[in-house]
């Protein structure tokens, strides 16, 4: 029993981390924990009602023929399941840069196969916590409900994030091995976010696609009238609408994943291969530096413009941006192509992301800058410092933000332009905010936290609002 | 306690070239260099963080290649920016380790105690430590260190950030192992410390191996003139540097 549950099992490791999650959970203040509590509280609440309310609409079908029941429990699943996938590998990727404490567990006499396994449940949780704390509230609905054979729903969403945190670590350790440290964390970061994308496509996807194509679709996938679909890919639709095998075989399937990962991968780290794979290699910069006569603005604008380029997520950050901007604007596009409506739609949507581009991008020179207190002790004139960081952040958020939009169509320039009066305005008040919150993160106490995430609240609120502006400003004109 | 033969490792470059290195039981060891000279990535080998390119290590006569379990029941590694868990007190923090190293309840709890007293932190054991300085994170992880008595100790700059009175309790410490025989490897790039503490120093620049021995040993070998082990240092350095 103590190689399960006592010191060093797998178990103990994971009880470990989830001592470290509660304890960071509880380091917020007396007051905020207790609004935090109610909050809490309130939100399950709330969430139970909505399930509730919504489980009837669920227990339906059962009701409905079994095939579209299966195609539309397929669809949900596949949907929730890139998003568990997409959460895990961004989790496996930031748990393998930022080391924390894997030197102490490494240069233990314990094997690295259970370390991996506390740390795989650990991805899961966190994986699936959000779509669980959706999905849970409408399947304790239908229990309450007395649809009993809903509870292979549970096991789906476990056996799924677990499925999902041995695929995204597989993923992002062969990236390691494949792509080398420099590469993996954008490459993974790239994938998760398409993966969102898909996520959050496939809740949308309803608005986007056409009526005829949705039907064609549909009749393509739709299992024959009187067929019982048996194959591999109808598991987790079946197990979730109470099938006793494909219960059994998904659980089964994702323990085999969790064992299979973290042996393959803990023979890798035992001998301290994956050690290797995450030490940061110098960059090999071709060209020399040939800028030695620059003016002061010059120099300080060049070093902005060179940092930006080379910052690790900056290019994952904009493309996850740009990949939730792209659905909303087709979506608006297809409702009405050319209405007034539709055009100051799409600005609002541009010039809100814009907006949180403009966010990402001023991080890097003002919230980045590692040797801020060079410039300000040289004789540089302080102005210039601000300037040079103003200017390189506009210049590429007009590059980033402005290149895939006027790719979208034509059509969408004249919208275009009134996002970019819009989104600069933005950008102007995001660096303004990065500016003011920079002093406050220095002193990296809870007053500067708490003050940052006002400031975050804050900035997401002009956002909004010249999303806003810039919808109504197409609409009078 | 310490044998390692021709060990090898490159990231793109050499950073540990063909090293050999012999440690007996009972020692404190100086690997000294310049920096980027391989000190870290060599105990860092050792340790079975990285793996070598090519060579063997054995430690306390086992294979740390083919039986790295093995190795590293009897081995502890200090970094020389340890991390700790904030959130954690030290005897929360020491609890853990003695699970890793599966140290008995029994044991590990009064020998916890005793040496978060002897380090001067016992006061602060229920203290979280995301507030110590860097000088009560560095000793928590050295008492983390020597919780399951480690034959072997293997410490990157562990006095690095102390005060003077943390390095000397800290050093006292070390003596007080190596007399019960134990042995400790240290890099440091505070010349006095290998100096006053270390039975033998080596020297290493670009990864490989320039001078090995006795402070003695090593002032004899240099020649006349070099009287501090800094004056050593820079004459044996400067030759393969320049």
């Amino acid at each position: 029993m103590s190689a399960v549950f006592g010191p060093g099992s797998a178990l103990w490791l994971l009880r470990h981390d989830l001592r470290l999650m509660g304890r960071e959970l509880r380091s917020a203040s007396k007051r905020k924990r207790f609004v935090l509590r109610y909050v809490v509280i309130s939100v399950v609440v709330l969430l139970h009602l909505g399930g509730l309310l919504y489980a009837p609409e669920l227990a339906h079908l059962h009701d409905t023929a079994r095939a579209p029941a299966l195609l539309v429990a397929s669809f949900a699943i596949a949907g929730a399941f890139a998003l568990f996938l997409s959460k895990a590998i961004s989790e496996s990727t930031e748990s393998l840069f930022q080391r924390g404490d894997l030197d102490l567990l490494m240069s233990s006499p314990l094997p690295m196969r259970r370390v991996l396994i506390s740390r795989l449940a650990a991805i899961a949780l966190n994986a699936g916590f959000m779509p669980m704390l959706l999905l849970v509230p409408l399947l304790n609905g239908m229990m309450l409900r007395g649809e009993f054979a809903w509870a292979g729903a549970y096991v789906v969403l476990v056996s799924l994030s677990l499925l999902a945190a041995s695929l995204g670590s597989a993923v992002t350790f062969g990236l390691l091995a494949w792509a080398g440290p420099r590469w993996t964390k954008l490459i993974a970061r790239t994938i998760a976010t398409l993966l969102g994308a898909v996520a959050f496509i496939t809740i949308q996807l309803k608005v986007l696609i056409p009526a005829e194509f949705r039907l064609a679709v549909w009749q393509a996938l739709m299992p024959a009238p009187g067929s019982t679909p048996s194959g591999p890919l109808w598991w987790p639709a079946r197990a979730a609408l109470g099938d006793t095998m494909p219960v059994l075989a998904l659980m089964a399937a994702a323990l085999l994943a969790v064992l299979g990962v973290s042996a393959a991968l803990g023979r890798a780290y035992g001998s301290g291969v994956m050690g290797n794979l995450a030490l940061p290699r110098a960059a090999h910069m071709d060209g020399v530096a040939r800028h030695f006569r620059d003016s002061p603005l010059d120099a300080l604008r060049r070093k902005e413009r060179r940092l930006l380029i080379r910052h690790p997520g900056l290019i994952a950050q904009m493309f996850y941006q740009m990949v939730f901007l792209v659905p909303g604007t087709i979506a608006l596009t297809n409702i009405g192509p050319n209405g007034k409506q539709s055009v100051a739609g799409v600005v609002f949507l541009t010039a809100m992301m814009t907006g949180r581009i403009a966010k990402i991008v001023a991080a890097g020179p003002f919230e980045g800058d590692q040797a801020e207190a060079l410039a300000v002790t040289s004789p540089t004139h302080p102005a210039h410092v601000l300037r040079a960081k103003v200017l390189v952040t506009i210049v590429a958020l007009l590059l980033i933000a402005g290149l895939p939009v006027v790719a979208i169509g034509l059509k969408l320039a004249a919208a275009f332009a009134a996002a970019s009066v819009a989104s600069a305005a933005a950008a102007g008040a995001r660096v303004w905010l990065a500016v003011r919150r920079a002093p406050q993160l220095r002193r990296a106490g809870l007053q500067g936290r708490l003050q940052a995430s006002t400031d975050g609240l804050l900035g997401v609120g002009i956002d909004i609002g010249w999303g806003v502006a810039g919808a109504l400003l197409t609409l009078v004109l | 306690m310490l044998q390692v033969r021709g060990l090898c490792k490159s990231f793109g470059r050499p950073a540990v070239d063909h090293l050999d290195l012999s440690i007996a039981e009972g020692e404190i060891y100086a690997l000294l260099g310049p920096n980027g000279a391989g000190k870290t990535t060599t105990l860092r080998m050792v340790c079975g963080l990285l793996a070598p390119d090519a060579g063997s290590i054995a430690i306390a006569g086992v294979d740390a290649l083919a039986h790295p379990a093995q190795a590293k029941q009897v081995t502890a590694w200090l970094a020389d920016e340890p991390l700790l868990y904030d959130r954690l007190t030290p005897l929360e923090y020491l609890e853990f380790v003695a699970g890793l190293w599966q140290v008995p309840a029994a044991t590990a709890r009064p020998l916890a105690e005793a040496l978060l007293t002897e380090l001067g932190l016992w006061p602060h054991r229920g203290e979280h430590c995301e507030g110590f300085s860097r000088g009560m994170r560095q000793k928590t992880a050295l008492a983390g260190a020597l919780l399951h008595d480690p034959k072997l100790l293997v410490m990157d700059e562990p006095l690095s950030g102390l005060d003077a009175a943390a390095s000397r309790q800290v050093k006292d410490l070390l003596r007080a192992r190596v007399k019960t025989g134990r042995t400790v490897v240290l890099t440091t790039h505070v010349l006095e410390v290998a100096e006053r503490l270390a039975d033998r120093i080596g020297i290493i620049v670009t990864g490989r191996m320039v001078a090995q021995g006795s402070f003695e040993e090593l002032r004899r070998g240099a020649g006349p003139g070099q009287e501090t082990l800094e004056d050593v240092f820079l004459h044996v350095t400067a030759g393969p540097l320049a």
